[in-house]
C-alpha cells in the first residue's frame, strides 16, 4: 500500500535532485533544454503513476474510509493518509504543474535562469503532495515549510530584478508569520487534544463537551491558511507577487499552492474540528474577499494585477461554498477549485504570451494584440469566458452550484452578494477581451511570433476546460464520493 | 514542573504578539526576521510546556519538539540567504526603502 500512495511523488523528487548535476554540461542551451525535458518527462510519469487502474487514485475511491500506510511501521509519526479528497488536489496539481514545465522552458532561455529553477518548481509541487498525504499535524508543517521554502527560492530566482525582489521580500515576510501562526495553532492543538494525530484530533473533539477552547487554535490556523490562499484580510502580498513573477511560477501560485489553504481549511472544518457554528466565520471571509477581490479588480490597468485581483475574488467563491456546509456546497467549491485551478493558469500564461509578443502588460498597449494570435485569443477567450462562468464551460456549473449551495444552506444575502460579484467580475473580463481585439488606435505592428512551447501548454488547459465544462457529470459523481468520504 | 501551565502559555503568548508586532512595525529587515524567530519559539515552547505537564510520558512530542526546530531552522537560512541578496542589490536592509509597488 505505501508503495502506491508514494509512487506518484517520487518522480518528481528524482527529478529535482537530477537537474541540479546538469551543471557540469557547459553549454546553455543544452542544459536548459535537458532539465525542461527531464522535468516534462518525471511530471507525466507522475500523472500516468496517479491515473492508470490500480493506482491510489482508484484505490481511495474504492476504500469506503481513504488508505491510510506507514512509511517506518513501528513509529507514531509517519503514517499517509489519502482519501478522495487529497487525491483530487494532488491530480489538480500534477495538471498544472506540466502546463507550467512546458511554458518555463522559453522563460528560461529569454531571462538567462539556471536550471536549478525545474528543480525548485518541483520541489514545491512535492512539498504540496506531502501536505495533501499528510496525516498528522507536525508532517504538515515539515510539508507547509518544504512549500514555501521552495516558493521563496523561486520567486528570489530574478536575483537582480529590483520588482521582483521587492516582491519576494513581501511573500517572505507574510508567509513565514502564517507559519508562525500555524505553529502556534499546532500546539494550541496538541494542547487541547494530546495528539498530533488527525484521528486522534478528531475522536477527541467529538468526545469534548465543550469545544470553545478548539475555536481558537481554528481561527489560529484559518488565518495562517487565509495568508497562503490570499483571503482578504491577509491578502495584501498576493497582488504584487503574482504581478511580478514570472508567468509559470504565478500560474503554480495562484493556480496550485493557493488551493493548499482551501485543501487545508476543509480538512479542518469538516474533519478535524466538525463544528457547524465555526462556518459562520467563513462566510464572512468569503464575502469581504469577494467583495474587495472583484472591486480592485475593477481599477487595474496592468493585465496580471487585474487578474490576481479577480484570482482572489474567486477564493471567496470558493469559501461560499465550505461556508455552506451541505454535500453539494464541497462538490461546488471543490468543482470551483478545478475549474479555477484551470482558468487561471491559462489565463495568466497567455496574457504573458501576449506580453512576450508586445513588450508589455498594460491593457492599453495591448490593445488589438489579440487579431495578430488566432489560437492564443481563442485560449485566452476561453478561459476568461469560464472565469466569467458563462454556460458550457466548467466555470458556469461550478459556480452555478456554489449559489445554488448557498440558498439551500439559508445563507440567502451570501448568495445575493455571489450573484452580484458575478455581475462585477463579467464586466472586467468582457474588458480585457474587448482591449484585446479592439482595432481603435493605432495598428499593432511590432507584434514578435510566439514560440510554440509557450502556447502549448495554453492549448492542453483550454481542452480541459471545455471538456469538464460539457461534461461534468463524472467530476461531480466523483466529487459527491468525496463528500460522503467526509461523512458530510 | 513547578512552573504552572498558566504562566507558561501565558509567556508563549506575550512572545508571539512581541514577534507580530516586530513584524509588523519593524522597519530593518534583520529585526524582522529575529522578530519571526520569537513567534516561531512561541509555539516551540507552547508544545514544549504541553509535554511536560502531560500526565504521562508523551515521546511523539518530545521527538516532535526537534523535528520542528530543524524544520524551522531550515526555513530561516532560507531567508538569510535572501536577506544578503536583498543587500547586495539595494546595499540596505530597510523596509522602508523598498516602496517601488504599491501597497
Amino acid at each position: 500500500m505505501i508503495a502506491q500512495v508514494i509512487a506518484p511523488a517520487l518522480p518528481l523528487l528524482l527529478s529535482a535532485f537530477i537537474v541540479p548535476f546538469l551543471r557540469r554540461v557547459k553549454d546553455f542551451d543544452k542544459r536548459v533544454k535537458t532539465a525542461c525535458a527531464i522535468s516534462v518527462i518525471s511530471c507525466i510519469i507522475s500523472l500516468t503513476l496517479i491515473l492508470f487502474p490500480g493506482s491510489v487514485l482508484w484505490l481511495a475511491s474504492q476504500s469506503k474510509e481513504g488508505i491510510s500506510a506507514k512509511l517506518v511501521p513501528e513509529s507514531q509519526l509517519s503514517k499517509l493518509y489519502v482519501d478522495t479528497l487529497s487525491a483530487f488536489f494532488i491530480l489538480l496539481s500534477l495538471i498544472v504543474l506540466l502546463a507550467s514545465d512546458i511554458y518555463s522552458y522559453k522563460i528560461l532561455r529569454e531571462e538567462d535562469l539556471p536550471e536549478v529553477y525545474y528543480s525548485l518548481l518541483h520541489l514545491t509541487v512535492v512539498g504540496l503532495y506531502s501536505i495533501f498525504v499528510a496525516e498528522d499535524l507536525v508532517s504538515l508543517f515539515v510539508a507547509w515549510e518544504l512549500m514555501s521554502v521552495s516558493i521563496y527560492a523561486l520567486i528570489y530566482i530574478r536575483r537582480s530584478n529590483v520588482l521582483a525582489l521587492e516582491a519576494g521580500m513581501k511573500y517572505l515576510m507574510m508567509s513565514a508569520l502564517a507559519s508562525s501562526l500555524m505553529l502556534y495553532s499546532i500546539s494550541l492543538l496538541y494542547g487541547y487534544t494530546g495528539t498530533f494525530e488527525f484521528s486522534g484530533v478528531r475522536s477527541t473533539v467529538l468526545n469534548m463537551q465543550d469545544p470553545k477552547m478548539v475555536w481558537i487554535a481554528v481561527v489560529f490556523m484559518t488565518v495562517a491558511f487565509g495568508f497562503k490562499s490570499a483571503i482578504v484580510p491577509f491578502h495584501t502580498w498576493a497582488p504584487d507577487v503574482y504581478q511580478e513573477t514570472l508567468d509559470p511560477i504565478t500560474a503554480l501560485l495562484s493556480g496550485v499552492a493557493s488551493k493548499a489553504g482551501i485543501y487545508l481549511i476543509i480538512r479542518v472544518y469538516y474533519t478535524l474540528v466538525p463544528s457547524p457554528q465555526l462556518r459562520i466565520f467563513l462566510a464572512l471571509l468569503s464575502a469581504v474577499t469577494m467583495t474587495i477581490g472583484n472591486v480592485a479588480a475593477l481599477l487595474q490597468s496592468d493585465v496580471k494585477r487585474l487578474f490576481s485581483y479577480s484570482s482572489i475574488a474567486h477564493m471567496g467563491y470558493v469559501l461560499m461554498g465550505l461556508a455552506s456546509g451541505n454535500p453539494l456546497g464541497l462538490v461546488a467549491a471543490l468543482f470551483h477549485s478545478l475549474s479555477h485551478a484551470l482558468a487561471k493558469p491559462l489565463v495568466f500564461l497567455s496574457s504573458g504570451c501576449f506580453s512576450y509578443s508586445i513588450g508589455s502588460r498594460d491593457l492599453e498597449t495591448l490593445r488589438g494584440v489579440g487579431r495578430k494570435h488566432e489560437l492564443l485569443s481563442f485560449s485566452i477567450v476561453i478561459g476568461l469566458l469560464s472565469l466569467a462562468s458563462i454556460p458550457g464551460l466548467s466555470g458556469f456549473v461550478s459556480k452555478f452550484m456554489l449559489i445554488a449551495s448557498a440558498f439551500e444552506a439559508n445563507l440567502i444575502w451570501l448568495a445575493i452578494l455571489g450573484i452580484l460579484n458575478s455581475a462585477v467580475g463579467v464586466a472586467y473580463y468582457i474588458r480585457v477581451i474587448q482591449y484585446l481585439f479592439s482595432s481603435r488606435g493605432k495598428k499593432v505592428e511590432k507584434a514578435i511570433k510566439v514560440p510554440v512551447g509557450m502556447i502549448v501548454p495554453n492549448l492542453i488547459l483550454t481542452v480541459l476546460c471545455v471538456v469538464f465544462g460539457l461534461f461534468p457529470e463524472p467530476l461531480v459523481e466523483y466529487l459527491t464520493s468525496v463528500a460522503r468520504q467526509l461523512g458530510i | 514542573m513547578h512552573i504552572p501551565l498558566e504562566v507558561l502559555i501565558g509567556t508563549s503568548l506575550a512572545l508571539l504578539g512581541i514577534g507580530i508586532y516586530g513584524i509588523l512595525v519593524r522597519r530593518s529587515l534583520l529585526r524582522m526576521i529575529i522578530a519571526l524567530e520569537i513567534a516561531f519559539n512561541a509555539g516551540n515552547l507552547s508544545i514544549i510546556s504541553f509535554v511536560s505537564h502531560s500526565k504521562n510520558f508523551d515521546a511523539v512530542g518530545r521527538s516532535a519538539i526537534l523535528v520542528l526546530i530543524a524544520t524551522e531552522a531550515c526555513a530561516l537560512s532560507v531567508m538569510l540567504a535572501i536577506l544578503i541578496n536583498i543587500y547586495r542589490v539595494f546595499k540596505s536592509i530597510d523596509v522602508s526603502k523598498l516602496r517601488k509597488l504599491r501597497w
